[in-house]
């Protein structure tokens, strides 16, 4: 006996509550690890406690744009226990989606929608890293600026450093997603403003 | 008449010309590149391109096109268009880029170098000039070796040793110099000039960027489409 999961959708538009609805009795096809089932819908966060308690929900499906600004930040924390995915509609910030188990969008095939539920169902609400990291380049990042701004190709600057080809290239790809700058020339001009090579060290 | 719906609506031939270029100011740019001159009073598109000798669907097209991020048009609407038509409008953006939007670009880099120290303006604008020089030979390739063939294809006569995929996915080394100049700009350029100076200039080059993006859409969502039909006849 698969665990049943009970989905409560609060959404004001009931073109999108019937949308939902459907992709949830359409999953009890599928062959998820849980089934789902649709226990109802509410239009607004008003009197949301005692909306709570007559569903129980396992896990809400909310808009977090039915929240006002003051309340937006955390909106999570009014299903108590529940797993919550946020049904983005519009332009949200970071800050406010990172409380939510998992996002789904407009666009989601069902597919995608009920992996968000399987997300956020096993998630441990881990704290996105991206952006908290560290974004200055490390060392042997530096190094590899400086090795592509001279000209050498990835099979060089691995035999160089002694380090594998994979190795060289999620180097670039990081340094790349660090600086925004991904050209060759475009590393020239970033290790000669950082200092990193003299004019005369390149040919 | 209601903006705001417009927003949501696609631009079609029977609106008024005014109304294309008030709903959506980009549309400025694209005019010229049909010969289209401002002042064209109360007339619809169709009588403007009528005037003109355009096709007012292909016009309609290529607008709905800079207009909206996610208007792409159908099978059916790519195939009533004349090629000639279509190279003709990709050839004046060339020059529309080479003349008007590098030229722009360049002018702010020389005001940069009015206050940068001397050593960082030359490493800028050795980057930039080895990007126009790439360019330029981009749009030259194009003028001069694919739209030939392409009009060659459609005459019939076309050598068969050259296929339009060799010329797909051409674009992206020079989109990634172009990025790569506004991250320089933005973060390692040492701030010793005024912010409108730095301002103006990455403003140009977001306007460019811009318009380049539309010019790879109509390149590989209806250049290309076209060519491929008309190569699979060829056959």
């Amino acid at each position: 006996m698969r665990e049943i999961i009970r989905v409560l959708v609060v959404e004001s538009s009931s073109l999108l509550v019937e949308g939902l609805r459907s992709v949830i009795d359409k999953s009890a096809e599928s062959e998820c690890e849980f089934s789902l089932e649709f226990v109802g819908s509410i239009h607004s966060l008003e009197r949301i406690d005692e909306q709570l308690a007559l569903y129980r929900p396992t896990l809400v499906v909310v808009n977090p744009s039915l929240a006002d600004y003051s309340r937006r930040m955390s909106i999570k924390s009014l299903f108590g226990d529940a797993r919550v995915v946020a049904l983005v509609s519009s332009y949200l910030s970071s800050e406010v989606l990172a409380q939510f188990d998992a996002t789904i969008g407009l666009n989601d095939e069902p597919q995608r929608i009920t992996a968000a539920f399987s997300s956020a169902l096993s998630s441990q609400s881990e704290v996105q890293s991206e952006g908290s990291e560290g974004s200055e380049l490390s060392e042997r990042e530096k190094e590899i600026v400086v090795a592509v701004a001279r000209g050498l190709m990835n099979k060089e600057i691995a035999s160089l450093h002694n380090i594998s080809i994979h190795t060289v290239i999620s180097h670039r790809k990081n340094i790349s997603r660090k600086t925004g700058i991904r050209s060759a020339s475009g590393f020239v001009v970033y290790a000669l403003l950082n200092g990193l090579v003299d004019e005369k060290d390149l040919t | 008449m209601a903006s705001n719906q417009n927003k949501t609506t696609l631009l079609n031939s029977s609106m008024k010309m005014a109304d294309f270029v008030l709903e959506n100011y980009e549309l400025l740019t694209v005019l010229p590149r049909f010969g289209v001159q401002l002042g064209f009073g109360e007339k619809s598109v169709k009588e403007v391109c009528a005037a003109k000798g355009i096709d007012s669907e292909f016009f309609t097209m290529i607008c709905n096109i800079h207009a909206f991020e996610e208007y792409l048009p159908t099978d059916v609407d790519i195939q009533s268009i004349a090629i000639d038509d279509l190279i003709s409008y990709l050839s004046n953006s060339h020059n529309y880029y080479i003349n008007k939007r590098i030229l722009a670009i360049e002018q702010r880099m020389e005001q940069l170098g009015e206050c940068c120290s001397e050593n960082h303006y030359s490493i800028v604008r050795r980057f930039f000039n080895d990007y126009k020089t790439e360019v330029l030979n981009h749009f030259e390739y194009e003028d001069s070796v694919v739209f030939p063939y392409i009009k060659a294809v459609e005459a019939g006569v076309a050598k068969s040793d050259y296929h339009i995929e060799q010329y797909e996915h051409n674009h992206s080394n020079i989109d990634d110099k172009l990025s790569d100049l506004k991250n320089i700009i933005i973060k390692y350029l040492p701030a010793t000039c005024s912010n409108d100076t730095q301002n103006e200039l990455l403003r140009e080059i977001f306007v460019f960027e811009h318009e380049l993006m539309h010019h790879t859409c109509i390149e590989n969502k209806v250049l290309i489409p076209i060519v491929q039909l008309l190569e699979s006849r060829a056959l």
